[in-house]
């Protein structure tokens, strides 16, 4: 039996120290883009060789854009046949270290543009999605790109894409004493071919949000110096008067649900502002807050319990977080600076924010708590954050210095990831403000 | 009854206590005082009696430092390794280049035969917006290099055979061998000075030796932290880190891997399997740490051959939580 008892002991303190794996904690890598490659779009015909240039163009440039791609030179590739119907050779883009492939066609069959492709994992030797759409007609072809590439994001970084989606925003033009606004929408990539007007210039809009799950707006416009809250369905171009408020009014923004606003406006005799919701179906109002000091920017979380808004109720503006009824008031803001323009990610996760300190504006997160507070970007002035539909990306904008003049001052919408290491500019055909970002078509 | 109190000192206690109690300040700022010279007096004091204990050590201390450092065999193994990894990664390379050259040909030919039968498989039967169908995984592809002999190996010098060390007090001995006072004779001390000297020389030169068998010995078996540095350093330019991804700084995927003596990547597994298949974001991450030991920048990883016991099962866990420090 004692034998036992010592073999056991002897056990216990030598075979794990002689069979014990190495253990490596890896707490770098390269934050830099993906390799992946494209081939061409084969086509069968004229029209549809052009059509295949035109979607290998779209889905390259989204993939590129989101900071997580770079495409590699096709000059490079060492294999160029239709790899859809066809096994890759892998370890030919392995060489030009392509960490992902993908190939696709295009055909024009039964008066439709049908396009299969197929994605494949380079390192690994196998393919990883397999897809096959149709579209009526050419027209479409930017959408299809934007449909592909969403797809090809989705398996490869394991979140919804962003692609197929539009922002809208204010187009403006002129001095800036006397700057003509007008409320415009555009793709994500700001394509020159996506821009339009939705507003032709007379009265000053301001503030335009999308609805969380579907195609309409809500925005200000100010009609003989009264401002309106306007509700603008993209899909049938109908425009709707949700009400005019006297006194001073900001940024209306929708429910999750896309059947409520919150809003916040002054009572003309009190000249107190406070956060109301409106119920769009009864155009009954509730007012949630109640406090002396100046309550404005409520912006729901995605499940519709919370609210966050900006108020100087402690003697400046910082950012508390209430219950969707007005209820149980906490603040979440604890660093120096001016607090504003809150809003909760769609992940529900972070919040933005904009922060005044040092004489700079900083766009930032934190969490819901108000914990874990990080700078984003900063610049001289930096307004209006608002979240992608997958709650990875932020859009703003960018003011320059203004001279006495009355030149510069010009506004630029920009993108960033939520890392901050990822930033560009959107173009726009003139200077544009107060973006928002639409879900997915 | 009063005088009795007076003079009782715990009445005093008591007192002085209640007159603190109802905030009396002089007597505070007695009471502070008195604890403040209280505070430097301990200080002072306890100096004053480890005086004699500090000036009996300098004479062995800075001996034992310089011979350490010179002795040790860690930093000339470093330089070797330096030497050879560039040398042995270009030939392990070389090779592998002729290993596919030989096998290309072949390899045409059996993928020619598929394509044409993949061909055949026509999508255009699905429905519009999904295909299911999968191209079959091409089995000729992995091309598994033969395993490398190299023409060299990496030793160490002077590697020693492991020795047990339980000499240790002998190293108190020396601190603690004091002449001991005796008659002032000044023959005997010269001859005392002489032996003692000669001692201690005897007694720097066993410390010495064992000191070197103890690092040579831990250098010869385990993994060095260079080593292990080395190793991270060359994952980290083969990881692409999936930045901004959702809960990805809480997100630790654990990898294990088996390599092969010739330091190759036999097998690589994401331990945490469940949740590969239940949290697509997870599964991007396990999916990133998987691609990083199949880049061919990390083929070969970097591992002294020697050391095969050690490494020939490696637990990766890939932390990002660096990511997300406070600005």
């Amino acid at each position: 039996m004692k034998k036992y008892y010592y073999l056991t002991i002897l056990l216990i303190f030598f075979v794990p120290s002689s069979y014990a794996a190495l253990d490596v904690t890896i707490s770098q890598g390269k934050v830099e883009p993906t390799p992946i490659a494209i081939t061409n779009f084969f086509g069968n015909s004229d029209k549809t060789i052009k059509g295949g240039e035109v979607l290998r163009e779209i889905i390259s440039n989204n993939l590129t854009n989101s900071g997580l791609f770079y495409t590699v030179d096709d000059d490079l590739y060492i294999q160029s046949d239709n790899l859809v119907d066809k096994v890759p050779r892998f370890e030919d883009w392995k060489i030009i270290k392509a960490q992902f492939l993908l190939s696709g066609d295009i055909k024009f069959i039964d008066n439709k543009y049908s396009v299969r492709i197929r994605l494949y994992d380079v390192f690994a030797g196998q393919e990883i999605k397999a897809v096959k759409m149709s579209i009526p007609n050419k027209d479409l072809l930017r959408r299809l790109g934007h449909k592909i590439s969403d797809q090809v994001y989705e398996r490869i970084t394991g979140e919804g894409g962003y692609f197929d989606t539009r922002i809208v925003y204010i187009s403006e033009v002129g001095p800036l004493n006397q700057r003509v606004k007008r409320l415009a929408i555009m793709d994500q990539d700001g394509h020159s071919d996506s821009h339009q007007f939705l507003t032709n210039g007379k009265n000053l809009v301001l503030t335009p949000r999308f609805a969380p799950n579907n195609q309409t707006i809500t925005y200000m416009e100010y009609e003989n110096n009264t401002p309106r809250v306007y509700i603008y369905n993209l899909k049938n171009g109908v425009r709707e008067i949700v009400g005019d408020f006297p006194g001073m009014t900001f940024a209306p923004r929708f429910s999750p649900d896309s059947q409520k606003i919150v809003m916040s406006f002054s009572d003309p005799k009190t000249a107190n502002t406070e956060i109301y919701l409106m119920d769009l179906n009864t155009r009954t109002i509730n007012r949630l807050t109640n406090d002396p000091g100046i309550d404005t920017s409520p912006s729901f979380s995605p499940d519709g319990k919370k609210i966050v808004f900006n108020s100087d109720r402690a003697g400046y503006p910082q950012l508390y977080v209430m219950d969707s009824n007005g209820k149980n008031i906490k603040r979440i803001s604890r660093g120096k600076g001016v607090y504003g323009n809150p809003v909760w990610s769609p992940r529900g996760d972070q919040i933005a924010f904009t922060k005044l300190t040092q004489g700079l504006f900083h766009i930032g997160l934190m969490d819901t708590n108000g914990l874990n507070e990080r700078v984003v970007v900063k610049d001289f002035s930096l307004e209006s954050p608002a979240w992608s539909p997958n709650g990875r990306y932020l859009i703003y904008y960018r003011q320059q210095r203004s001279n006495e003049d009355g030149t510069g001052g010009q506004t630029s919408i920009h993108f960033i990831d939520i890392t901050g290491y990822n930033e560009r500019k959107i173009n726009t055909p003139r200077d544009a403000s107060d973006p928002a970002w639409s879900p997915l078509l | 009854m009063y005088i009795q109190n007076i003079f009782n000192p715990l009445h005093q206690i008591k007192s002085y206590l209640e007159d603190l109690l109802y905030n009396k300040r002089d007597k505070t700022f007695t009471l502070i005082s008195v604890l403040v010279h209280i505070l430097f007096l301990i200080p002072m004091i306890s100096f004053t009696f480890n005086e004699n204990q500090i000036t009996d050590v300098p004479l062995i201390l800075p001996v034992e430092m310089f011979i350490v450092e010179e002795k040790t065999a860690a930093p000339e193994f470093e330089q070797e390794v330096n030497e050879i990894i560039p040398d042995m990664i270009e030939e392990v390379q070389e090779m592998e280049e002729e290993l596919v050259e030989e096998e290309v040909v072949e390899e045409v030919e059996q993928i020619e035969a598929k394509e044409e039968i993949l061909a055949t498989e026509s999508i255009e039967e699905e429905n519009d917006f999904v295909i299911d169908q999968k191209v079959k995984p091409e089995e000729i592809i992995e091309q598994k290099p033969e395993e490398v002999k190299n023409d060299f190996e990496i030793k160490l010098k002077n590697k020693p055979e492991p020795k047990e060390i339980v000499e240790e007090p002998e190293v108190e001995i020396v601190l603690k061998t004091k002449p001991k006072k005796k008659t002032f004779n000044v023959s005997k001390v010269l001859k005392d000075i002489e032996q003692e000297s000669e001692d201690f020389k005897k007694e720097q030169e066993t410390t010495e030796d064992k000191q070197s068998d103890v690092f040579t010995d831990e250098v010869g078996e385990k993994m060095t932290i260079s080593e292990l540095e080395m190793l991270k350093q060359q994952l980290y330019s083969c990881y692409t880190v999936p930045a901004g991804a959702k809960e990805f700084q809480d997100m630790k995927v654990q990898v294990k891997i088996i390599v092969n003596p010739d330091r190759t990547v036999k097998e690589a597994i994401i331990k945490n399997t469940a949740k590969m298949t239940s949290d697509p974001f997870f599964r991007t991450a396990g999916e990133a740490a998987l691609r990083a030991f199949n880049h061919p920048n990390c083929s070969v990883l970097m591992l002294p051959e020697d050391k095969y016991d050690e490494w020939n099962e490696i637990n990766f866990t890939f932390d990002f939580s660096w990511m997300f420090d406070k600005v």
